[in-house]
């Protein structure tokens, strides 16, 4: 059986072409576009409650994503795509999957102290880049491509867009790493299998696009939260201050259970 | 919107399948010299339904979801196909929305008597066959299919078993078994030699001649149909001869372009009964449907034209 599968190409597993793909984002433009002016409109307001170190940024934003990853798989996986793919559903329901991530993580974001990222360190601003690239200018990029206006993909909609800002928002709210990358685990898989579509429906400028975009946001990821000062303060949760740290559970609990009471209302670090 | 389609084209097909009868052609592959516009047609050993040796194929291009103007130019690329005379359309479950869009089409231009309505079983548990092939016909929209296929052999077993069953109760006109790309040729082999199947379809064009060894002559001897998918493997044996000036031996067999050539050398084999071309657009349908009208190559000169494919 694998010497069988090994007579496929890559190629041999896309059922549709590259007109036909890009048809779904008109169609689910064409039905559900206010989804997409709000979706843009909150991830914007996401990016300022960042900028201005509020203390909701973190568990908004996650809201705000799990409303997008639920949309995007119902509304793109589910309405559009399984019409002309029957695999689509895999991908939706992984979109559901992470959908449900964030939605917990929101709740324990909104329980917990989370350290902010500071003003001026590079992963603010490259995460604010990124994820401003990933509202507007990755979906205008299509437009350059030679796609249609009413078939641009756009956050809250269409799947790449939405991991984009999923990578951009949760880099700039969500300082751990060790919370923010299983987070982003499965948008940066998403994206890779997306570019993957792309070059094989001969769409090589949008696949390499793409393909770049998901390693600068795993980079922008990667980038430090915390100025160096800052993140000599602390052990394990860099920026959280020694009080604040003495009762914060170390491990995978430190991750996902809120520090205390106390230091969720301080809302400072 | 019903369509009026060319009877005299129908019945130049049936009239030339009862000559073939009577001058005794070979079981496997009796081929009717086509008139002026009509087509060639071949019957199918087992049954003696007539065929034309130019189908439709529906692999990614009949794909299309809910688009409409992709529904719209797909339904015209049928009307094109059956007012050329065309008689099969092939298609599986596994081509996402195709199904659907032949369906689509069939309710927009009705169900002509050419209709050779060929699709395939894929399913891993044959116990599930029953309903995938119910679920077949409805997107179809007819109330027979002529052939159903196991589709790359899976569970292959025990679907022919059912589809054995469903044909000797009248409900499928004729089965078979299907591969591509040139894989698992032996164990089709061995299905051919073992189980009572009307077709085998599998990949044969001018660059995967692999069946000429062992198969189509099986086939000859068996009295088994053979569709050839993947003609022009997906495009790239128009892109590999673009620009390439044809060979002599082209107008001898009528062949104004490289599709017409590479089509006619498919279906100009003894064995071959039907080529599946698939295409999104009319005019590439009418290009093709041509390859079936004219003269056909004798063995000389499809000798001379597998040797000027391999020379290019």
């Amino acid at each position: 059986m694998l010497a069988d599968l090994s007579t496929y190409s890559l190629q041999d597993f896309l059922l549709f072409d590259a007109a036909i793909y890009r048809d779904l984002f008109a169609q689910i433009n064409a039905r559900a576009w206010p989804i997409a002016v709000v979706g843009i409109a909150a991830a914007l307001a996401c990016l300022a409650l960042a900028a201005g170190q509020h203390r909701r940024a973190s568990s908004a934003s996650a809201a705000l994503l799990a409303a997008a990853f639920a949309t995007s798989a119902w509304l793109f996986f589910f309405g559009v795509y399984a019409t002309i793919n029957w695999a689509a559903i895999y991908p939706g329901w992984a979109f559901v999957a992470e959908a449900g991530l964030l939605l917990v993580a929101s709740v324990v974001l909104g329980w917990s102290a989370q350290p902010r990222i500071s003003v001026s360190t590079p992963r603010l601003l490259a995460g604010t880049a990124f994820a401003l690239y990933g509202v507007i200018a990755h979906p205008l990029a299509g437009w350059l491509f030679g796609r249609a206006a009413n078939g641009l993909e756009w956050f809250a909609l269409a799947p790449d867009p939405t991991a984009l800002v999923a990578i951009g928002l949760l880099a700039v709210t969500v300082p751990h790493r060790r919370l923010a990358l299983p987070l982003v685990a499965l948008p940066l898989l998403w994206l890779a299998a997306s570019a993957m579509t792309l070059w094989l429906l001969e769409t090589p400028a949008e696949a390499l696009l793409l393909a770049a975009a998901t390693l600068i946001g795993l980079v922008v990821l990667l980038l430090p939260a915390r100025r160096p000062r800052e993140n000599a303060v602390s052990d394990p949760l860099p920026g959280i201050r020694p009080a604040e740290n003495a009762a914060v559970p170390r491990g995978l609990a430190a991750t996902f259970l809120p520090t205390s009471p106390q230091g969720a209302r301080t809302g400072r670090s | 919107m019903p369509h009026s389609f060319d009877r005299r084209t129908i019945l130049t097909g049936a009239a030339a399948t009862g000559l073939a009868a009577t001058l005794g052609l070979s079981r496997a592959g009796a081929q009717e010299a086509a008139g002026a516009g009509s087509l060639t047609t071949k019957t199918v050993p087992s049954s003696g339904v007539a065929v034309p040796v130019i189908g439709l194929g529906t692999w990614i291009t009949f794909n299309v979801g809910d688009n409409a103007d992709a529904l719209a130019e797909r339904t015209a690329v049928m009307q094109a196909f059956f007012e050329a005379g065309g008689g099969m359309i092939d298609s599986s479950p596994m081509y996402g929305s195709s199904q659907a869009t032949i369906g689509h089409g069939l309710s927009q231009l009705g169900i002509p008597d050419t209709l050779f309505a060929a699709d395939k079983v894929w399913t891993g548990s044959p116990s599930d066959g029953p309903a995938q092939i119910a679920e077949t016909e409805r997107l179809w929209g007819v109330p027979r299919l002529a052939l159903m296929q196991v589709h790359n052999l899976v569970g292959w077993e025990g679907h022919l078993d059912t589809l054995a069953a469903m044909k000797a109760e009248g409900r499928i006109g004729h089965i078979g078994i299907t591969t591509s790309h040139g894989r698992r040729h032996a164990e089709v082999a061995a299905i051919m030699e073992s189980r009572p199947i009307d077709f085998v379809q599998l990949t044969y064009n001018m660059a995967d001649r692999e069946p000429e060894e062992r198969l189509l002559p099986l086939a000859a001897e068996r009295g088994i149909a053979v569709i050839a998918n993947r003609p022009f493997r997906r495009g790239a044996l128009i892109d590999t001869v673009a620009g390439q000036p044809l060979p002599a031996v082209a107008a001898e067999i009528g062949a104004e372009t490289w599709p017409q050539f590479l089509l006619k050398y498919i279906v100009s084999h003894p064995a071959l009964t039907v080529a599946i071309p698939a295409t999104r657009r009319v005019d590439h349908l009418r290009e093709n449907m041509a390859a079936a009208t004219g003269p056909m190559p004798d063995a000389s000169q499809r000798r001379q034209m597998a040797l000027a494919f391999d020379n290019l």
